[in-house]
């Protein structure tokens, strides 16, 4: 029961620090700054397009970035540019959401990372 | 003395080659080195995939039958003030369409940079005798563009109240429908820098 309990704690503790399960905090000090609320998806054609929104919690005017990445049926890796990093900026304790389509027809899963900006 | 003056010279190439700055390379994953007021590959990266995820995120490559459109790459002109080859925008914009399984693209029409003059060079083949007839490429098989891409990458230079220069380039590009000569699809990326009034960019 205590061995339950431990790893039903763990998991939480876990998933408090992911922000949803497709969405991943590259520095963890962000996550005090900015929320992720959840991310739609869609079928446009025939390619997936993901929309992720939250808000910036911080009272400062903050600049972020974003990459996501995307894998086919097989968990293989496919490139392409929206696998680069991609600048987002949000006015302060302001709600923000951007969208992502997929790069293939054969993307169907996705990671969304999200990292704080390079300085320069 | 003439100890003395290789033993100088050894001393003095050895301290220039240490003191030399290395030539790194660059991590193109995490390059946290300065702007520049020129145009370099990270602009390229950044105006060519907000290019294609609005093209494809637009509908305007959604073939109802499923099928993929096919697209000749017109004028992508340069308009700045820098020696550009815009084959650096346009070839990451090919490489991601024709990865997306939305369109792909011809290189037996369009610009010049774009053709592929082999594809009528292999057709003379047709009427010579040295090869072997049920190897050459026959007519009428070549298929014609449905779609048309073109741009233009534009600069206008702003000098400032404080002194500083504002640089800003404009990525413009369109897709015209052929059949109809209807701009299917239309976008503008702008990207601004501001730096010193000394900076040339060009």
């Amino acid at each position: 029961m205590k061995k339950r309990l431990l790893g039903l704690g763990l998991a939480l503790l876990v998933l408090g620090c992911a922000p949803q399960p497709n969405v991943k905090f590259v520095e963890n000090s962000i996550s005090s700054d900015i929320s992720v609320e959840g991310v739609r998806e869609r079928t446009k054609g025939q390619l997936k397009e993901i929309e992720v929104y939250g808000e910036n919690e911080s009272g400062d005017y903050m600049s972020f970035r974003y990459r996501v990445v995307w894998k086919d049926k097989d968990g293989f890796e496919i490139k392409s540019m929206s696998s680069n990093w991609q600048n987002f900026s949000v006015f302060k304790k302001t709600p923000y959401q951007f969208s992502v389509i997929a790069p293939s027809i054969d993307a169907v899963e996705y990671m969304v990372y999200i990292n704080e900006p390079l300085d320069n | 003395m003439k100890k003395i003056i290789s033993s100088s010279i050894i001393i003095a190439t050895l301290l220039i080659t240490g003191c030399a700055d290395k030539t790194e390379r660059i991590d193109l994953n995490h390059d946290t080195a300065g702007q520049v007021m020129g145009l370099d590959y990270r602009d390229f990266n950044e105006a060519a995939g907000k290019m294609v995820q609005s093209m494809l995120a637009s509908g305007a490559l959604d073939k109802k039958d499923g099928d993929r459109f096919v697209i000749a790459i017109s004028d992508i002109k340069n308009d700045t003030m820098q020696h550009i080859d815009t084959d650096q925008l346009v070839k990451k914009i090919r490489v991601d369409l024709l990865r997306s399984k939305r369109a792909v693209i011809t290189t037996a029409v369009g610009s010049d940079a774009n053709v592929d003059k082999m594809n009528k060079e292999v057709r003379k083949l047709n009427d010579d005798a040295d090869f072997n007839q049920r190897t050459t490429q026959k007519k009428g098989q070549l298929i014609a563009p449905d779609l048309s891409l073109s741009g233009k990458i534009i600069q206008k230079n702003i000098s400032m109240d404080d002194g500083k220069q504002q640089v800003e380039y404009y990525f413009q590009m369109s897709l015209t429908e052929l059949s109809s000569g209807l701009a299917w699809w239309e976008d503008e990326t702008i990207i601004g820098k501001r730096g010193s009034g000394k900076s040339v960019a060009w």
